[in-house]
């Protein structure tokens, strides 16, 4: 098993606000090997996008606060590295697709120009000569292989002039032609509607070996991860609870909070009970629970699970935070 | 088009049916019985409104505007004769705004909460809050009378200098054009102060609105993908995140104007500054009304033509608007 | 809104008013102003130092000093006393265009707004026709024709005051048209008078009291400018901008004439323009810290 190639060891991350810190990632560990799609599921503000904007360095820093733990990539910590050593690692070591196909294109630029950018920086970076022309080549190629019809004339339109699912390719186009290490994609499909969502999950699995890139699959949704992770972390309250092979920790969820979500998930059970709802609330994130954070809505815990934190420890071929192991 | 007609109605409607005796107003405070009944006749205003109107539009289109009681002069003419003083100094004022304002607040929005942000901050601040006088007089203080650094005589250009050949009307585009070099540092000597004096408004909010527009465009989506793309961050800013926030200050710009025009009434003055401006404050000064509701078209008309050039101009940066 | 929001952000207020020290600048000018204009109102010339009306001849044009901390103008008269009788003149003026103009735009918004449809575009036509104008010029059109006085200033300012209040107002009145407790209300057979008097207009007052502090400054401002011509208050009821007007003649031999009275206007607009800005910092509702 060759090295990880993004390591996050004991990341804790706060976020100053006038209503008191709040903590957003609270000692995360997550490894990701080369070639492989992770996916990290959770709730709406568990940490998924906070650890995805970390790691690619746009965490917004006064507000926020690194205040424990490292994140190694390639041998580096990018905690560490200033501005412009951070720039470098974008683009075509680490790349982004976002969630908001519309907003996060600048509607200012035709399609062909944003993608040109991406490539451009990755021809500059390698050394490469390059022409208007190439690049331009490139990219309506690119724009062939996300499966955008008549690429050449999309290569020339602006962004509202496509529909989301072709904003999503071009965005998707726009963070693999950079040929990065890692891909992460926060959402990426959350806007579209459920075929468009099939059709993209299978081009981006297809184009990742291509490619040869690891991707950070970041979903609220189950499913969706369950059809193109090889592994899957899953998150709470900003930390890393389960985390393995995608198949064994969707039919054998080890942590309370797993089962409970995966319990709750439509199509599980019988159409005639009602739907499972994990009981209580998520903490509000200044005030976690001590022990673990879980433990006020876990079904089995137990008197230890209010005082002691559990760490991530390997139980059955996956990794569980979980005291009763 | 539409709104030119509408501008018209509402100083008809304003001016003839809300104030009350509309021909003692036209004829000035020191108007005789025989003037007011000349007028009463004139104007038609014993007609029904509908044929006020009527002949309201007629006079207008006809340039006939009425005659001022104090100048004795038609007001149509004097303010076409005036027109192209105003026309250079305010235009000189918009150079002003654009080129200083913008850089302030891009300054501002890219060095945020750091002195230079501050500094921006509190020239605005001066700017926008200052009556139009203040500086304007204050200039004239410093520069024309304590340093001597600025002539003294007033006007456009020195009395010893030739007048430069009309073929804009702008003293200094024609000097340039003409080759006549002394009229030309003649006219751009008389021209700082008064312009200076003008933006100093439309500077602050220039930058103001600059400065807010850039730091809405830095914290987008948009402007988050590119850093992803590993951007470098000069060009992040300056093509990405500048390009979205012209719209604001360009639609800014009409508005702009209308203050400038505002503010010269009041800085003209001061300069003895031969343009519109000073036709309409001394027209306040002697309550000439017919100068002031000629002054008031002019004006009225200049905001409308700018906010369509505005318009076009956010067509041509922005391709998700097209004419329609 | 209910009390208890309204009290949070009054609490809100006055923390960042203590907190920063332009705001609490602001607040202090606004304050000072409206307690000077308001002792002037209740005793009269007696609270400045020296009567204002009273001519000297012998003491004209002193610069300066501490006996005049303003110097005396052209015909011996305190300037510093000039300016502290001029004060309430202007605060009424302000506060009458503001106040008059923030109600009608407020009604005339929030109807346009909410009844939307055909109302919606044609009072939206009348606005935008009134804003084509240079409000500067129009005011001063209006106030000619209908002659000198401070009625008269409030007037011709009203004219091209509202439509930025009723721009404001509509807006507000769209975005609370979508809100729930309008739907809700609604829906509970609240007719359309009731859903505007008892959900969109209350509701519509934060914004407009924001910026109408804001916009305190520029009423001073323009009262100012049209005082300076001429139109305002009528001698010898002193008035900043005549002031001004009257001095710049001997601007080289006495510019503490003319220029202070001006910076006296710079000094309160800045002072509402900060409050106004710190006002706005609370209500936005995008405010981060």
């Amino acid at each position: 098993m060759s090295d990880p190639i993004l390591s996050i060891n004991d990341l804790t991350i706060a976020f100053e606000t006038s209503e008191g810190k709040y903590s957003a990632l609270n000692g995360v560990n997550l490894k990701i090997n080369p070639s492989e799609i992770i996916g990290l599921v959770g709730e709406s503000g568990c940490g998924k996008s906070s650890l995805a904007l970390a790691v690619i360095g746009l965490l917004p820093v006064p507000p926020a606060k690194v205040l424990h733990g490292s994140i190694t990539f390639k041998g580096d910590n990018l905690l560490k590295l200033a501005e412009n050593g951070i720039e470098k690692v974008r683009g075509t070591g680490i790349s982004m697709v976002f969630q908001e196909p519309l907003t996060s294109l600048n509607p200012l630029f035709t399609v062909g120009e944003q993608i040109s950018e991406a490539i451009t920086v990755r021809l500059q970076r390698e050394g490469s000569a390059h022409t208007k022309s190439s690049v331009e080549a490139e990219g309506i190629a690119w724009l062939r292989k996300v499966g955008i019809p008549d690429p050449q004339g999309a290569f020339h339109r602006y962004p509202h002039e496509l529909s989301g699912g072709m904003r999503q390719r071009v965005m998707i186009a726009m963070a693999l032609s950079a040929s990065p290490t890692l891909m992460i994609a926060d959402e990426p499909t959350s806007a579209l509607d459920v075929t468009t969502q099939a059709q993209i999950l299978k081009l981006v699995r297809k184009l990742v070996e291509e490619v040869n890139a690891s991707v950070l699959f970041i979903s609220h949704d189950l499913a969706v991860v369950a059809q193109i992770a090889d592994r899957v972390a899953v998150m709470y309250t900003g930390m890393i609870v389960e985390e393995g092979p995608v198949v064994e920790v969707f039919e054998k969820p080890l942590h309370g909070y797993t089962q409970a979500l995966l319990g709750s998930y439509p199509g599980r059970e019988s159409s005639r009970e009602p739907l499972k709802v994990i009981p209580g609330q998520v903490p509000n994130l200044t005030r976690i629970p001590l022990g673990c954070p879980f433990h006020p809505r876990c079904v089995r815990a137990q008197d230890k699970c209010k005082t002691v934190r559990p760490l991530l420890k390997e139980v059955w071929g996956h990794n569980v935070a979980c005291a009763l192991y | 088009m539409g709104i030119l007609l509408g501008v018209v109605a509402i100083l008809f409607l304003v001016f003839r049916v809300v104030i009350p005796d509309p021909a003692k107003v036209w004829a000035g405070p020191r108007a005789s019985q025989q003037t007011l009944a000349a007028l009463t006749l004139r104007f038609h205003l014993n007609a029904p409104l509908y044929m006020q109107f009527y002949y309201y539009l007629n006079d207008l289109l006809h340039g006939d505007w009425g005659v001022s009681p104090v100048s004795g002069q038609p007001v149509f003419q004097s303010i076409v004769q005036y027109f192209p003083a105003t026309a250079e100094l305010t235009s000189a004022a918009l150079i002003i705004t654009i080129a200083l304002g913008m850089p302030l607040g891009v300054i501002a929005a890219t060095h945020r909460n750091k002195p230079a942000d501050h500094v921006a901050r509190v020239t605005s601040l001066a700017g926008v809050a200052s009556p139009p006088f203040l500086l304007a007089l204050v200039l004239q203080f410093v520069f024309v009378f304590y340093l001597r650094a600025f002539p003294d005589s007033g006007g456009r250009i020195s009395v010893f200098v030739t007048q430069p050949a009309q073929i804009t009307g702008f003293f200094t585009i024609d000097s340039l054009i003409t080759g006549n070099w002394p009229a030309f540092v003649s006219s751009l000597q008389h021209l700082v102060l008064p312009a200076v004096a003008l933006a100093f408004l439309t500077l602050g909010l220039m930058s103001r609105l600059m400065r807010a527009s850039l730091l809405e465009a830095l914290a987008s989506d948009y402007v988050r993908t590119a850093k992803a793309k590993g951007l470098r961050k000069y060009v992040v800013i300056y093509k990405h995140a500048l390009r979205n926030a012209l719209a604001q200050p360009i639609t800014g710009l009409a508005v702009y104007v209308a203050y400038l025009l505002g503010g010269s009434v009041v800085v003209e003055n001061i300069f003895s500054w031969p343009g519109i401006g000073r036709y309409a404050a001394q027209a306040a000064l002697n309550f000439d009304f017919p100068a002031i509701m000629g002054t008031t078209i002019v004006f009225a008309v200049c905001v409308v033509a700018m906010n369509l050039v505005a318009d076009i101009l956010l067509c041509l940066i922005d391709p998700r608007i097209r004419l329609g | 809104m209910t009390f208890s929001q309204d009290h949070k952000d009054l609490v809100l207020t006055l923390r960042i008013i203590k907190r920063d020290p332009l705001a609490a600048s602001g607040t202090i000018i606004a304050i000072a102003f409206l307690a000077v204009a308001a002792a002037v109102t209740i005793f009269g010339n007696s609270v400045a130092p020296y009567d204002p009306t009273a001519i000297h001849l012998s003491l004209a044009f002193q610069p300066p000093s501490f006996q005049h901390l303003f110097g005396t103008d052209n015909l011996g008269r305190d300037v510093f006393s000039r300016a502290i009788e001029a004060t309430p003149v202007d605060a009424e003026i302000a506060f009458m265009i503001v106040g008059i103009a923030s109600l009608f735009g407020l009604l005339f918004g929030s109807i346009s707004g909410f009844l939307g449809g055909y109302v919606d575009e044609v009072f939206m036509r009348v606005t935008d026709l009134f804003l084509a104008f240079p409000s500067l010029v129009l005011a001063i059109a209006v106030a000619v024709a209908l002659g000198p006085g401070v009625t008269n200033v409030i007037l011709a300012n009203l004219v091209v005051w509202w439509p930025v209040y009723a721009r404001l107002s509509r807006a507000g009145a769209l975005t609370l048209k979508e809100t729930q407790y309008v739907e809700a209300a609604r829906i509970a057979g609240l007719s359309k008078f009731a859903v505007l008097l008892e959900h969109i207009i209350p509701n519509n007052i934060s914004p407009i009291l924001v910026y109408g502090t804001l916009d305190l400054g520029n009423a001073i401002l323009y009262a100012s400018v049209l005082s300076y011509l001429g139109l305002g208050a009528q001698p010898p009821q002193s008035e900043w901008g005549r002031m001004v007007f009257d001095g710049q003649v001997y601007l080289t031999s006495a510019w503490w004439i003319s220029i202070i009275p001006g910076l006296i206007i710079l000094g309160i607009a800045l002072g509402f323009n900060l409050l106004g800005d710190a006002l706005r910092d609370v209500f936005d509702p995008r405010y981060r810290k």
